[in-house]
């Protein structure tokens, strides 16, 4: 047997929801037969674990990452060699990428790569994390 | 050679999980061929090696199964398992407490899941 735990509900008021999020997120629910209060909790749960608030490394890396795209041009005349971007700037660079990362090493947070091909997002799959667990009666 | 590692049975059933050495600490990662990266820490395992000062410029996105794009951080490093050498992209994020070894990873070998026996066995083969 399941352990049903009923979650407490509670009224809320919320200002200054997107109107146009909250007629497609109205009509999704609808569609799914699930009400308005159940899809905000969802999504408010799934924001709560998932994180959107960014903490100073995120923050540090998306300045690291945005410094090499801009100054990308003036990074390709050193093709070849290797550099650190921290701080959002650029810190060194250096003949040997284990040199650099010697250097990179007294940071925190650093970008640590031999300018070659221009910075790309690329992306991974990954699978669920799927475990079974079977519920052992008392 | 094959290099050997029993399944872990932490799992269960239990999982085949292989044994690297990462900056010198030794990790066991479960195989996941559904991974398509290299190799996936915990962000804790990823920062205590230092790996955030060694990020690669390329920005990388762990697309899950619901479409939800998670940003990784990435470190290009020299990944140990038994007596192979591979040059891997190593993953973290604070969001997947995992350790996975995926097929970029596991292209470089031959790779044998022994279920009864309950035995992975890695082997280095060159491409023809």
């Amino acid at each position: 047997m399941f352990n049903m735990i009923t979650p407490v509900k509670k009224q809320v008021l919320i200002r200054g929801v997107d109107e146009d999020v909250y007629r497609r997120a109205k009509a999704a629910a609808a569609l799914q037969g699930v009400s308005m209060g159940d899809a905000v909790s969802e999504a408010l749960r799934g924001w709560v674990q998932h994180g959107r608030v960014e903490d100073d490394v995120q923050k540090e890396v998306k300045q690291n990452v945005q410094y090499a795209k801009d100054h990308w041009d003036d990074l390709k005349a050193h093709k070849g060699e290797a550099v650190v971007i921290s701080r959002g700037k650029l810190q060194g660079l250096f003949t040997s990428y284990e040199e650099a990362r010697r250097f990179s090493s007294r940071f925190k947070v650093a970008l640590t790569f031999v300018v070659e091909d221009t910075p790309q997002t690329r992306e991974l799959e990954l699978g669920p994390d799927l475990e079974i667990q079977r519920e052992v009666q008392p | 050679m094959d290099q050997t590692w029993k399944y872990s049975a932490k799992f269960s059933p239990s999982a085949p999980v292989i044994v690297l050495e990462l900056a010198a600490m030794q990790l066991e990662c479960v195989i996941d061929t559904g991974f398509s990266g290299g190799l996936l820490v915990p962000l804790s395992t990823f920062e205590s090696l230092g790996l955030l000062s060694g990020l690669v410029q390329d920005e990388y996105l762990a697309v899950m199964p619901d479409s939800r794009r998670v940003p990784l951080y990435t470190a290009r490093e020299v990944v140990t398992a038994g007596s192979s050498r591979v040059p891997t992209l190593v993953h973290a994020a604070p969001t997947l407490d995992r350790r996975l070894v995926g097929r970029a990873f596991l292209q470089s070998f031959v790779t044998t899941l022994d279920g009864p026996r309950e035995v992975v066995a890695l082997s280095s083969q060159t491409r023809k």
